[in-house]
């Protein structure tokens, strides 16, 4: 039945529309990834308003591309110009860029590329492997379980998502309060909507995601000048690692893929965090340690390939759980609300065509990236060098008049614009505007179980203490809520003086 | 002492004070619906409130410095440039329907790159005619995106 599934969902990927979207999407992806300011969930946002006109499935296969070409591109100014294109790509910069110096730029390139295909395809194999069993679990959750997973899931990302935990949550519970907006979703009665009409169906997610992150970064990018001009060497091609490079790789390679994949699946742990640990656990089980930090090809192979797992394990909690793995697998399931498809832990069941649809073009983008990057590098290398100007008026005009495209209203671009100037306050001072698209998107979800549960129990808060499954989540959030307070007061008993 | 953060903590009460106010507005649950509209948003209320005490307990008592978490390494913010952005793009919102895509962009595409400064004269202007020429052609011709075409809208169907 699985293999079936995926055989069908391998076909209807290979279509030559949905081929070209792949490719389109892979492009842009490693475009953007390799764009200094701009991440790979904002070369994804400001793609949004143009699949509105695409059918789910190919906006599927878009995004797909996008994501696993952001990865990629990231590590071209890392290892060219010791700049991340997007933040996984930090762990790359120490030996790729110490590769660039010896002039083995293009090796590190072939590395990053191959390795990342490798680390992306196992964790697309590993998730396909685990979801069905998932899929079944979940059949055991009702209300009660599913909003206790959606308070873990936001209390994870909001305690990592920045070094001050009370503004991780103030963000992540701002972005549950503007999914209120709009008309309630039990008596149909409009909540704080100022007697506007235009606010009776809410805030577009898309346009507030945009403007969090798109139109914020871009204002940040044009208050702060820079005097930054990027010399890059524009002879660099990339060099495939040969069979033996490829040997000298594999422990680390591998452990890239297992701790991509492990770090993805928890809520708001991916990216950075899964590029470091793998370095780091690459380093120690390295036979050549000591290359660590002067271009060793491990060093290069173990994030990449991370960067590249975290997807798979990120897109582990939301298919299986309706909870985003990362800020990426957020903007999946903003787009799939944006096409009407209402995700959630029965998502796997219902719409089990569309999403293996998307399992089949996560496995063939990445078999798709080792050519299309070898092809892209050229571009990238040119855009690197563009000037901050340029990419911020553009990237503007884009995300401005991609917004007004959604719904061909001015009221989006607008919601856009108030967002962005929101989202580069939240930023100026410690806030997280990645909490608080992660709570806009999973808001609905949240207020509904929770109103259902309280229906259950007739009033009673006990229900969620009372179902084991939903006491152990909860505790479960609980815990990560008060880690940094139990982790303090540790290190403050370990450095009392002895009596 | 973070005057920042304390000021921030202040900012969130505040804030979750306003929000339990307009959450008590609205109505009640009833026996089918203990929690109803309001329950939610006086949860959320309550949540911020004690993340106002938490931040203003962090900056009393703990925090040395600026704001916790904010951006150190961001240099010197231009208010001008940040303050013009914004009105250019707000003016582009308000005028992209009436004026059309093609009529509004290469203002607001030539605004942001004298804003920004640094370019050319001539290339500004190539910029500013043949960035929104792109992207027309990208989203309507091969997107099939509806773009408002305004005051060009009679030349152009």
């Amino acid at each position: 039945m699985l293999l079936e599934q995926l055989g069908a969902g391998l076909l209807a990927t290979l279509t030559p529309a949905h081929l070209i979207a792949l490719t389109a999407g892979l492009s842009w992806g490693i475009i953007g990834g390799a764009l200094p300011g701009v991440s790979g969930p904002q070369a994804m946002a400001l793609l949004l308003p143009l699949t509105f006109g695409m059918d789910t499935a190919m906006a599927l296969v878009l995004l797909a591309g996008v994501w696993t070409g952001a990865n990629y591109g990231g590590s071209i100014p890392a290892i060219l110009i010791r700049v991340p294109g997007t933040a996984s790509s930090a762990a790359t910069i120490v030996d790729g860029n110490a590769l660039t110096r010896q002039g083995k730029a293009g090796k590190a390139l072939g590395v990053s590329l191959v390795t990342g295909a490798i680390g992306g395809f196992f964790s697309i194999v590993l998730l396909i492997v685990l979801i069905v069993p998932l899929g079944a679990i979940v059949l055991m959750f009702g209300s009660p379980e599913v909003f206790a997973l959606t308070v873990l899931g936001l209390t994870a990302i909001s305690t990592l998502s920045g070094p001050s935990v009370p503004k991780g949550i103030a963000s992540a519970l701002f972005g549950l309060l503007l999914a209120t907006i709009g008309l309630d979703q039990i008596t149909g009665g409009p909540r704080f909507t100022f007697g506007r009409v235009e606010l009776l169906s809410g805030l577009g997610i898309v346009a507030v995601m945009i403007g969090l992150f798109a139109v914020s970064e871009m204002l940040h990018q044009i208050a702060h000048p820079s005097a930054r001009r990027v010399q890059v060497d524009k002879k660099v091609n990339t060099e495939l690692p040969t069979l033996p490079e490829l040997r000298s790789v594999w422990r680390a390679t591998m452990i890239g893929s297992l701790v991509g994949m492990i770090v993805g699946i928890a809520p708001g742990a991916g990216g950075p965090v899964s590029s470091f640990v793998s370095y780091a656990e690459a380093r120690r089980w390295s036979k050549r340690p000591e290359e660590f930090g002067k271009g060793s090809l491990e060093g290069v192979a173990a994030p990449e390939t991370a960067s590249n797992s975290d997807q798979g394990g990120a897109l582990v909690p939301t298919l299986a759980l309706g909870i985003p793995g990362s800020t990426s697998a957020a903007i999946v399931m903003a787009a799939l609300i944006l096409h009407g498809v209402r995700p959630g832990p029965f998502l796997l069941r219902q719409e089990a065509d569309l999403i293996f649809t998307f399992f089949g073009a996560l496995l063939i983008v990445n078999v798709l990236l080792i050519p299309v990057g070898i092809l892209m590098l050229r571009l990238c290398i040119e855009l690197v060098s563009v000037r901050p100007v340029l990419l911020a008026t553009g990237v503007l005009t884009l995300a401005m008049i991609g917004t007004y495209a959604l719904n061909l209203s001015i009221v989006d671009s607008a919601v856009a614009l108030v967002f962005g100037v929101i989202g580069f306050g939240m930023r100026r001072y410690g806030f997280s505007p990645a909490a608080a698209v992660l709570g806009l998107v999973l808001g609905f979800i949240m207020e509904g179980e929770f109103r259902r549960s309280m229906m259950m129990s007739l009033g009673s808060i006990d229900i969620f203490f009372t179902r084991p499954l939903a006491g152990v989540v909860l505790a479960l959030a609980a815990l990560v809520l008060l880690r940094p307070v139990i982790t303090r007061v540790l290190a403050a008993v370990r450095s009392a003086p002895a009596p | 002492m973070s005057r920042t953060d304390a000021a921030l903590g202040v900012l969130l009460l505040l804030g979750a004070a306003s929000l339990f106010a307009a959450a008590m507005r609205l109505p009640a649950g009833v026996s089918s619906d203990p929690l109803g509209p309001r329950g939610f948003p006086v949860v959320l209320a309550a949540g911020l409130a004690m993340c106002g005490v938490a931040l203003l307990f962090d900056a009393l008592f703990v925090r040395r410095g600026g704001a916790g978490g904010a951006e150190e390494d961001a240099g010197a913010f231009s208010a001008t440039r940040f303050g013009g952005a914004i009105a250019l793009s707000a003016a582009y919102v308000v005028a992209l329907q009436p004026a059309g895509f093609l009529v509004a962009t290469p203002f607001y595409v030539g605004g942001l790159i004298l804003l920004q400064g640094g370019v050319p004269l001539g290339r500004m202007v190539l910029l500013a005619i043949g960035f929104p020429l792109a992207l027309f052609a990208l989203f309507s011709l091969a997107l099939r995106v509806s773009i408002p075409l305004g005051i060009l809208e009679d030349v152009l169907r």
